[in-house]
């Protein structure tokens, strides 16, 4: 997951413009997720407050957590993506220990601010909460 | 009075717009909160350095000036809507408040089982939750008011959903999404019949359009002083004198009572038997500062100002291919909601904000306008008096490029 992180903002901090860096987000979401995964989007795995529809669903197999998701706008692909790329395949007890500030790293955190309209701040909660049921369901 | 073709010199009175770089951003989402002149800005700030003291209860002459200076809030307000005495104002913490205030107190009372309160469709989430709560609470029905597709009233189906069991009429003065104005006298009228009280959420009309509610003939009207160049968390409630009356108190505390004995209390006269507990005094006196300033505009060269900016919007957004514009006839204030065909409306808000220009998207408090038009957002740009004719050719030009943009991704 380390390495994922790094890659993210290695990637990122090669644009510096906001054309350039929101093209790149938008190709991350375009790329990373699928289009329109009608299984995905169900009531259950939206989260709700957000702006734009974001779903977020997670497995677990041989120990690890895997991501999966979809939005209805550009930019909150883009957003989630990184999300499914950082945290995918990595176990439950790391998820929960990994405090890098991503968004913030790359320069997003402060355009897009962490609030209710892109739900960010929503998406990294689902995601620690799904580690979080995960380790009580094992014990 | 100013002259609001000289943007220049209106901007001037504002100190957010003289503040570096934050000035040069094109505000458009003063229908969310307007700015503060510095008239406001250093009256508040006054009363904190020099007059500060709590009112109605101090009798030294810093306690007696600063229920004056409250007081005269109250009168300003009266005067500024046309009600009948200043007996009639309730001074609030906003239009959401308000709502509540009525929904509670005259809902609780006259409300019953089985009884109707009337709602438009299309109403802001503070002008129909605080309905659907007190008819829950008391077993009565919220229904419709039947809304044509030009989203105004449709007063030939109006008379059909008229009944003695209909308690209340609840609908906005000027749309936070559409800007359109509702014929409020037209609707009074038609009520007439049925003795049915009509309470109107103004809280997007008062910078805009001139209120009377004396020739409105409406029962409760209220406004939030943040939308219209005052500081956040007041606002006002007109209740006419025969509900003033009736109407049990909505909270309770210090301030507003009477006579305390341990068992039981006594409540004061109104108005001040609804405003329980310190108010936000500072607050209110710089409200009173941004009626002045209001004051001093001539509203017809304001609608003359205003129509110019909505003239020149919907036509440079028509240059825009594929966007839909919702509910663009009677406007009242220059509120524009819109999208464009397979863009989603906070891409389109998040990428503005980038180019400087600042709008709102996403379903605007309003989600049952919403599905009326069967969207889930859209984005919303409004203007007010100190936006010019510069600010609207940059928004368009910004939000061409911004489709262009996106348009390569979808």
């Amino acid at each position: 997951m380390k390495n994922r992180i790094k890659q993210i903002i290695s990637d990122f901090s090669l644009f510096e413009s906001w054309e350039d860096k929101y093209e790149h987000l938008i190709e991350f979401g375009q790329e990373l997720l699928e289009v329109d995964n009608k299984s995905l989007r169900s009531d259950s795995n939206l989260i709700h407050g957000c702006q734009s529809k974001v779903w977020l669903f997670c497995r677990a197999e041989n120990k690890k957590l895997y991501f999966y998701a979809d939005s209805d706008a550009l930019i909150t692909k883009g957003l989630v993506a990184i999300i499914v790329f950082i945290y995918s395949g990595a176990s439950a007890a790391e998820i929960i220990k990994e405090k890098t500030d991503v968004f913030l790293s790359i320069g997003l955190r402060k355009k897009l601010s962490m609030n209710r309209s892109n739900g960010l701040d929503m998406m990294l909660e689902k995601v620690n909460d799904c580690a979080l049921n995960y380790l009580k369901n094992e014990k | 009075m100013m002259d609001l073709f000289d943007t220049a010199q209106t901007r001037k009175l504002f100190p957010y717009f003289c503040s570096g770089n934050r000035g040069a951003n094109v505000y458009f989402d003063n229908a969310a909160t307007t700015h503060k002149p510095s008239s406001v800005i250093s009256r508040i700030s006054d009363f904190y350095t020099q007059e500060n003291s709590n009112i109605h209860r101090g009798v030294y002459e810093l306690g007696m000036s600063a229920t004056d200076q409250y007081e005269s809030t109250r009168k300003l307000i009266h005067e500024f809507i046309g009600s009948n005495s200043a007996k009639e104002i309730v001074l609030t913490s906003g239009a959401t408040e308000s709502v509540n205030l009525v929904a509670q107190t005259y809902g609780k009372k006259f409300v019953k089982k089985g009884d109707i309160i009337l709602v438009s469709p299309i109403e802001h989430h503070a002008n129909l939750i605080p309905w659907q709560v007190i008819a829950k609470e008391n077993g009565a029905k919220i229904k419709e008011i039947p809304i044509s597709k030009d989203l105004t009233i449709n007063f030939d189906e109006l008379d059909s959903v008229l009944s003695e069991k209909v308690k209340l009429i609840a609908i906005n003065h000027v749309s936070n999404v559409t800007g359109m104005s509702q014929d409020i006298g037209l609707l009074v009228k038609s009520c007439k019949k049925f003795k049915i009280p009509v309470f109107v959420d103004g809280a997007q009309a008062g910078s805009h359009i001139k209120i009377n509610v004396s020739e409105l003939g409406c029962d409760f009207y209220c406004f939030s002083g943040h939308k219209l160049f005052g500081p956040t968390g007041t606002g006002a409630l007109f209740i006419k004198e025969e509900f003033m009356r009736e109407m049990p108190p909505y909270k309770t505390g210090g301030q507003m009572v009477s006579k305390v004995g341990f068992q039981d209390s006594t409540w004061t006269d109104y108005p001040l038997k609804f405003e329980a507990g310190t108010p936000n005094i500072a607050g209110i006196i710089g409200l009173g500062e941004a009626i002045k300033f209001i004051q001093n505009i001539d509203f017809q060269q304001l609608a003359s100002y205003e129509n110019y900016l909505s003239v020149l919007m919907t036509e440079k957004l028509a240059e825009v291919p594929f966007l839909e514009l919702y509910g663009n006839s009677k406007k009242a204030a220059p509120i524009f909601a819109f999208n464009i065909k397979n863009i989603h409306h906070y891409d389109l808000a998040a990428l503005l904000s980038e180019n400087g220009v600042l709008v709102r998207s996403g379903h605007l408090c309003n989600q049952s306008l919403m599905d009326f038009l069967n969207i889930d957002g859209c984005v919303r740009a409004s203007l007010s008096i100190y936006n010019s004719e510069e600010e609207v050719y940059n928004f368009i030009q910004a939000l061409k490029k911004v489709v262009k943009f996106l348009s390569k991704s979808v």
